[in-house]
């Protein structure tokens, strides 16, 4: 029964990004700089395959930051698919859009199972949030919906941004860790970390989550020594991809033009971030110190957060993926895409919710104002790099209130699944929960 | 966060303005319309000052004192500057003439600068037009040739200084510079450039057509209503004193008593003109072509009264070598000053800071009116809505190539397009309607999501071309705000009409006939004002079809993608179910 309505969405999609191909807005999306930065500009990888293809290493350069592995693949795609190369884009967005259904079916029934473990914990007046079945059904509908037409997503695609290898390998990752396979998730997990590096983060809730399947408290020997095993694995298939790398460039050349390049960030040209702007007003003797400041920052949410939800892996694995789109070196619209299409996968803590309505408005304003400031400042010279920044910077912010709203949602219903959703009444007046 | 994360102060602040919700509206509307205009009373504003003071206006003494004759472009090699034709064809865009490209040339002479490598550039230009066209450019060229004579004997020059005639006015203009910039366009074809010098710091286009002039006429629209720095302005009207010649803008003096009420209304026409050419997005003359290129340029015409004193080219001569000294002297770009403002007198600006509020303060409502609720039922009218503006966008060259079977002109026939799928959205709620009788569209929600996308339209808009938003939301304003399905019968009908009304069609027509009144002076007998403004409404919407692909003017695009689609969400918003 819910296959046509599927493949209806897949083949509109589909049908929406092959038309939008053949307009003038695919060579406009593709110069945006906040849909693709200098890491997943396709005209940089053009540049860096005809250099390659010169014999020439890409990485002597200041333009090619891609990673060796990926420098082969993509020259093998670029000649195989020739100038039909936005049907590989496609075809991997409808990838993306499959494993997105997945896990949303997956997800719910690790969220049912949860359910069934924890109903005897559970207030008897929490009925009315329980989880049911149907509901569950219908997100698998939506979370693919909700991909194939995010206007980011759509716009990523066309932009040919290769933004999107990373997002296949952090879906991949996120279902084999609902899925429970560890030494396959451990790899993918090591494979988007050999893209873009922040997902190194994801081991933590991969761990936990996959520890949690197999012992019960999180502090028995056993669990201990499957975190370890996952750790390990995956420091190990890393190790191992820029092994290959290594043998097939013949220096370690590359890893100054990708990690270096991601973690120095000294291409400062304007993005949806906050990264260029700090540092180009930056006295040069204080860079060094807030590099690292904003880099920890980009990881340190690792640590509370993994404490506070140990419990919910998937949750911690969510927020860890928001969290890395705000605040990486240089962010663009896919790293925030991937994380709006996985929100689905909550649906039902989003009534708890109080700013999506403020949210949705400030993302519409930055995405519409952003081009139009852009033009005035670099194009009539009339406004200036101030003016793009502001939108940058409420762009962050609207992203920084979206999940912590998300979080406090989440946790909302927590409470309320253990003390029950009708507000407790004292001296006659119900009270309110309020988060401070 | 405080304040959107507790609920306390949240709830108070959303009940304030629910309970006040219509008369916030009103007065929010009410202050913002009058308080724009009341910006053009002389208090409000503010007086025009020299940013940059490199340019230093004035500090030098005369020196051009040539009679000019009618030279012309072959002229440039006998003064002894750097000589280059440039070849050029265009095409019309959207299949209007097919397989024919016209050809057109300009001639430019480049002279070197001998204090600097040609690293800067200044351009004087003016536009070629045949003798017996209306408004003649022949004292323009002359004005330029003897001026290229005058200039080449000096030795202060450290910006190299380009003379160039156009023609096909911005044809020509749009072809050179997208040949200097190495621009191409798919319409206009540009030659090669044999000779070329740097950077281009401004431009001055000059449009003179005798040997003598009463004043100066100060043109500073550009293309998408960008305007030029307000420095330069303040430089052409600051010589323009020294020259002691009138300088005007939309050739109107300044008033003698700004501070008193006719002089309040005086300076209000002369800003509501500024206002009217800047939204419409075409530029007022050959300089609004620079402007997206950042380079700051001017138009300055001489306008020929019948009555008064007259200034011969010598005198005007002093004026346009003033400028070019005083640009001479520029150390770097155009960046201080304004580029947002609007002008009420030569010499008074209101600037963005004083314009956005009450601009803000108007557009108000359309947030204060939303609210929000789920969205699923919605996408229909949305998905067709926006259906519509692609529709808009993309069918120019159907219309074109269809109506040639019924010999309708090209400017008729896109006109009439531009109609069918304006009835064809009249249309539309009906087809709904049919197919789902209790479809479960919340009229609420589609007005929440048809305001904001109003507001957020309105807003960017504003940033580029504030004259243009002002009156969208002028008139958008009060109809969108109080739009909803009425069970009324007479209500409904009221509401109909209004909409109607603002449809963006019957907007450009009722645009199109104010322009007649105001800017023709033949319009007496009222039946030819209304033949002339229909014909005026076809060849405007013609028009900016046809800058839009030729100069990259966003008017149509604006229009087709994002006032019809709203437009028609509006629509399709009153004919929902009322519950």
């Amino acid at each position: 029964m819910m296959a046509f309505p599927f493949l209806l969405t897949c083949f509109v999609g589909m049908g929406l990004r092959y038309w939008l191909f053949g307009t003038s807005l695919a060579g406009w999306f593709a110069e945006q700089n906040e849909i693709v930065t200098p890491l997943t500009s396709w005209k940089r990888v053009t540049e860096g395959l005809s250099l390659f293809n010169l014999d020439r290493s890409p990485y002597e350069g200041d333009i090619f930051h891609e990673t060796p592995l990926v420098l082969r693949l993509l020259n093998q795609l670029n000649n195989s698919f020739g100038s039909s190369l936005y049907i590989l884009f496609m075809l991997l967005d409808l990838l993306i859009a499959v494993l997105l259904e997945r896990i949303a079916k997956h997800h719910g029934r690790y969220l049912l199972q949860e359910q069934a473990r924890k109903i005897s914990e559970y207030s008897t007046e929490a009925q009315d949030i329980l989880l049911k079945t149907n509901a569950l059904q219908i997100t698998r509908l939506i979370i693919v919906a909700g991909y194939l037409f995010n206007p980011y997503v759509v716009m990523t695609c066309i932009a040919k941004s290769t933004a999107i290898f990373n997002n296949l390998a952090i879906v991949s990752a996120m279902l084999l860790t609902l899925k429970g396979n560890q030494t396959w998730a451990c790899l993918w997990i090591a494979v988007a970390a050999y893209l873009s590096f922040y997902p190194i983060m994801l081991v933590v809730p991969a761990a936990i989550f996959i520890a949690q399947r197999q012992g019960t408290d999180l502090s028995s020997p056993q669990c201990i020594s499957s975190v370890m095993k996952t750790v390990l694995c995956t420091l190990t298939s890393l190790t191992a991809l820029l092994y290959i790398s290594f043998t097939l460039e013949g220096s370690w050349q590359f890893l100054n033009s990708t990690y270096g390049f991601i973690l120095s960030v000294p291409d400062l040209t304007p993005n949806m971030g906050v990264f260029w702007y700090f540092f180009t007003e930056m006295f040069e003797h204080f860079c060094l110190f807030f590099l690292w400041v904003f880099q920890i920052n980009a990881f340190i949410y690792t640590v509370p957060l993994s404490i506070k939800l140990r419990d919910q892996p998937i949750f911690l694995m969510f927020m860890l993926i928001a969290l890395m789109a705000i605040f990486k070196s240089y962010p663009s619209y896919a790293d925030c895409a991937l994380y709006l299409s996985l929100i689905p996968l909550w649906r039902h803590v989003l009534p708890q919710t109080r700013n999506n309505f403020i949210v949705v408005c400030m993302l519409m304003v930055c995405s519409v104002l952003a081009p139009v400031l852009w033009h005035l400042w670099i194009y009539s010279g009339s406004a200036n790099a101030n003016f793009y920044f502001a939108i940058a910077l409420v762009f962050s912010t609207a992203q920084i209130f979206l999940v912590t709203d998300l979080l406090f949602a989440f946790l909302r219903r927590e409470y309320d699944l253990l003390h029950g959703s009708k507000p407790l009444i004292i001296n006659g007046k119900p009270t309110e929960v309020i988060l401070e | 966060m405080g304040l959107i994360n507790n609920p306390t102060t949240r709830r108070k602040l959303v009940s304030f303005i629910s309970r006040f919700n219509s008369p916030l509206c009103v007065i929010c509307y009410v202050v913002g319309l009058l308080g724009f205009l009341a910006l053009a009373y002389a208090p409000y504003n503010a007086k025009t000052y020299f940013s940059e003071n490199a340019l230093l206006p004035g500090w030098f003494s005369w020196a051009f004192n040539r009679i000019p004759a009618a030279w012309f472009e072959s002229k440039f090699r006998s003064i002894g500057v750097d000589t280059h034709v440039q070849n050029f064809t265009f095409e019309y865009p959207e299949g209007l003439v097919k397989d024919q490209r016209f050809p057109g040339q300009n001639v430019y002479g480049i002279l070197r600068a001998p204090r600097a490598a040609s690293t800067e550039a200044l351009v004087m230009t003016a536009p070629y037009r045949p003798l017996d066209s209306a408004e003649k450019t022949a004292g323009g060229i002359a004005l330029m040739l003897s001026l290229a004579n005058a200039f080449r004997k000096k030795t202060y020059w450290a910006k190299d200084i380009i003379f160039l005639v156009t023609e096909f006015d911005q044809l020509g203009m749009k072809a050179w510079l997208n040949a200097y910039h190495h621009c191409p366009t798919p319409y206009i074809h540009a030659g090669e450039l044999t000779g070329r010098s740097g950077a281009i710091q401004a431009a001055i286009n000059i449009e003179i057509a005798g040997d003598s002039i009463s004043s100066f006429n100060i043109k500073s629209e550009g293309l998408n209503g960008q305007l030029p720095n307000l420095d330069l302005i303040n430089t052409v009207v600051l010589l323009c004193h020294h020259g002691s010649i009138t300088p005007t803008v939309h050739e109107r003096a300044d008033h003698l008593k700004p501070a008193s009420q006719s002089g309040f209304i005086h300076s209000l026409q002369t800003m509501m003109l500024m206002m009217m050419t800047q939204a419409s997005g075409s530029p007022s003359g050959n300089h609004g072509l620079f402007l997206p290129f950042h380079i700051e340029a001017v138009t300055i015409q001489g306008v020929k009264m019948k009555t008064g004193q007259r200034f011969s080219l010598n005198k005007i001569g002093d004026v346009v070598e003033g400028l070019f000294r005083s640009l001479n002297n520029l150390l770097e770009r155009f960046h201080q000053s304004f580029f947002f403002y609007l002008l009420p007198a030569t010499e008074r600006y209101v600037s963005i800071g004083l314009y956005m509020p009450p601009f803000g303060v108007m557009a108000l409502p359309l947030i204060i009116k939303v609210s929000d609720r789920g969205l699923l039922p919605l996408l229909p009218s949305l998905i067709l809505s926006t259906f519509f503006g692609i529709l808009s966008f993309n069918t120019t060259r159907f219309f074109v190539e269809s109506a040639e079977a019924f010999h309708l002109s090209a400017s008729d026939s896109i006109l009439l397009g531009a109609l069918a799928i304006l009835i064809a959205a009249i249309a539309y709620p009906k087809l709904l309607k049919r197919k789902s009788p209790t479809s479960g569209a919340d009229w609420r929600l589609m007005k929440c999501m048809g305001l904001l996308a109003t507001a957020l339209v309105l807003g960017a808009l504003a940033l580029m071309n504030i004259s243009l938003a002002y009156f969208v939301a002028a008139v958008w304003t009060p109809v969108l705000v109080t739009a909803k399905p009425h069970g009324n019968r007479f209500a409904q009908l009221l509401q109909v009409v209004l909409l109607l009304a603002v449809s963006p069609l019957f907007l450009i027509c009722v645009a199109s006939f104010a322009y007649t009144l105001i800017f023709t002076k033949v319009a007496s007998d009222p039946r030819q004002v209304m033949t002339q403004s229909l014909d005026l409404a076809s060849k405007g919407f013609f028009s900016s079809v046809m800058d839009f692909h030729l100069f990259g003017n966003w008017t149509f695009a604006l229009y087709s993608c994002a006032f019809v689609p709203i437009w028609a969400l509006f629509w399709g918003l009153i004919w929902t179910p009322a519950f």
